[in-house]
């Protein structure tokens, strides 16, 4: 999933002319963290082996990358993290009902798209012909800002660890 | 229930942060693109995160049973809130199988009904086990927070050993003022013939023996043996240990002390047990089925304590060691303080029979690691303890591997048999 990913991101870096064999040896080094991680089942790696892998694609982007792949990219880099982790915490001998195989298997695939989505929505939007102003970046930070409340207040519970119901 | 973040939910919402700091700071809207399905699983996640509310009842189906008898720990599951999945483990002592690898289930429990789960139990060795409650391990349906707890109560099983059902004993060689089975020396009431002898004031005339008395012309009276019961003390070594845990010098002399048990108990005779080892232990002899099961749940904690002091048998309180009682000492001859306990118990005059379990079959098979020399020099004192006490005029039969304990009683009965006849 890995590979599929990065072969898009190769050609942008191609075209952006950035030193290939460095990047690549960062994407094989994230691979072989991720590898590392699942051989420890150490799921604090996962994220870390994750991003390494997901420099090259950052960096093509930046660059100037080819912006409708950037969606199907992070939605590949998700189901490769999820599936890791997946592994790790599964890694223990234990009796599974299928229920929990089909309900996992339904929630991944289910929000991979659901990001992709969102992700060619953003896509589409940025290329919206609107020119800029103050008004239009006014609303685009109080967006962001609001964006950010949002994750905030999903997230209080989670912040606060301990003890609970 | 303790709650803690995963690392999905650290790392993921570092992605989003480090990908919209870099689409901000280099004006590129694929990046935020590149984060979006990450964005939209915390989102998901976190609004969805809820804490389980898990209510956890467990029971096992007996909480006595035999070796290799299954037993059912059964946990009803109650789940109030939105879990993603839950892990449920129940964490069992290495002599409890369990049919779940890992005795771990994963389930996704229904919001509101309730599930059972079944772990299927079999014990592989006598003891008093105690395990649970179950360890639960759920997380949210993004699995970003992870809820722990142990619920559910924790459960006490306690396992019989299987024993072999004794046919015939070694008779104690006294007995004692209680009627029972035994075939008394004394004389007295009874139906088993003694002795013919003369008439004396007060005998009963239906014990006249008419023949003897028109023989002889003077009246003779048939005398009978008294019929009582006699104190057999089992007397357990647990100064050490060899084998595995199924299958080991203790866990064959706690399974003949119960048989011995069971068949003295059967004969009605009265029955005590003496633990001697690290922790000294004893049971005060008693009788009667319900007395089997004192004797069994007192030897069921018996297990190898170290200690380093020098353990006599005055420690024992006089009670338990009737006068005139059988000893029957299962003990492997591994310690010497075991030794010096049996003599001193012969020479106060104790009916002694030792049963000497060969420890050499729970060696290592495979014989790696065991220096032949020093295996020889082991056995060598072993044979040097066992024939001191045999010089001692003690009863002592080595139990080697493959021989029934029933065959070894026979052995005794004619050792018995042969000394009584060299004595005469």
């Amino acid at each position: 999933m890995l590979c599929l990913g990065s072969a898009p991101a190769e050609t942008a870096l191609n075209s952006a002319r950035l030193p290939l064999s460095l990047l690549l040896g960062i994407e094989a080094a994230g691979v072989a963290l991720l590898v590392v991680a699942m051989a420890l089942a150490s799921a604090s790696l996962v994220v870390p082996a994750v991003v390494a892998v997901a420099i090259p694609e950052g960096a093509a982007f930046a660059l100037g990358g080819p912006a409708p792949w950037a969606p199907i990219l992070g939605a590949l880099l998700l189901a490769a993290a999820e599936l890791a982790f997946w592994s790790i915490e599964w890694a223990l001998p234990a009796r599974e009902s299928a229920e929990v195989l089909v309900f996992r298997g339904l929630w991944l695939a289910g929000l991979c798209l659901a990001g992709c989505g969102a992700g060619l929505l953003v896509s589409a939007v940025a290329d919206l012909p609107i020119s800029g102003g103050f008004d239009l970046t006014a609303l685009g930070i109080l967006a962001a800002i609001g964006i950010l409340a949002v994750l905030l207040w999903l997230g209080r519970d989670a912040l606060r660890a301990g003890r609970n119901g | 229930m303790i709650r803690r973040p995963t690392p999905r939910l650290v790392g993921y919402a570092a992605i989003v942060a480090l990908g919209a700091y870099g689409a901000v700071t280099l004006d590129r809207i694929a990046l935020l693109a590149l984060i979006a399905p990450f964005a939209v699983w915390l989102a998901f996640g976190l609004a969805t995160a809820a804490p389980p509310e898990l209510e956890i009842t467990s029971r096992l189906d007996k909480e006595r049973t035999a070796e290799g008898e299954e037993v059912l720990f059964e946990a009803e599951v109650l789940c109030r809130g939105r879990v993603g999945w839950l892990e449920l483990q129940l964490e069992l002592p290495g002599q409890l199988e369990c049919d779940i690898p890992g005795g771990r289930i994963r389930v996704r429990p229904r919001r509101g009904d309730a599930q059972t789960l079944t772990w299927r139990l079999r014990p592989r060795r006598w003891g008093a086990y105690r395990f649970g409650p179950v360890l639960v391990l759920a997380q949210d349906r993004a699995g970003l927070l992870r809820y722990s707890a142990r619920l559910g109560e924790p459960a006490r099983l306690r396992v019989y050993p299987a024993f072999e059902r004794l046919r015939q004993l070694v008779p104690p060689a006294r007995t004692q003022l209680f009627a029972g089975n035994r075939i008394a020396r004394r004389h007295g009431e009874g139906i088993e013939f003694a002795d013919i002898r003369g008439f004396t004031a007060g005998d009963r005339v239906r014990r006249i023996n008419w023949r003897a008395t028109a023989r002889t012309g003077v009246p003779h009276v048939n005398d009978f043996h008294l019929e009582r019961n006699a104190d057999v003390i089992l007397f357990v070594d647990s100064f050490a240990d060899l084998g595995l845990d199924q299958e080991s010098v203790l866990s064959l002399a706690v399974r003949a002390a119960v048989a011995l048990a069971d068949g003295y108990l059967g004969e009605r005779d009265r029955v005590g047990v003496v633990g001697f080892g690290g922790v000294l232990r004893w049971l005060l002899p008693g009788m009667g089925p319900r007395h089997f099961y004192r004797v069994v749940e007192s030897l069921l904690d018996t297990q190898v304590v170290t200690s380093y002091a020098w353990r006599a048998i005055d420690v024992i309180p006089p009670r338990v060691l009737p006068p005139a009682a059988t000893i029957l000492a299962i003990t492997p001859l591994l310690d010497p303080r075991t030794l010096g306990a049996l003599a001193d118990l012969h020479h106060r005059g104790f009916d002694l029979v030792v049963l000497e379990i060969a420890p050499e079959r729970f060696l290592p098979r495979s014989g790696r690691g065991v220096d032949p020399l020093a295996l020889r020099l082991w056995g060598l004192l072993r044979v040097a303890r066992r024939r001191s006490l045999q010089r001692a005029g003690l009863i002592v039969l080595e139990w080697p591997e493959g021989v029934a304990l029933e065959t070894l009683l026979a052995q005794a009965r004619e050792y018995r048999r042969f000394a009584r006849r060299s004595v005469a």
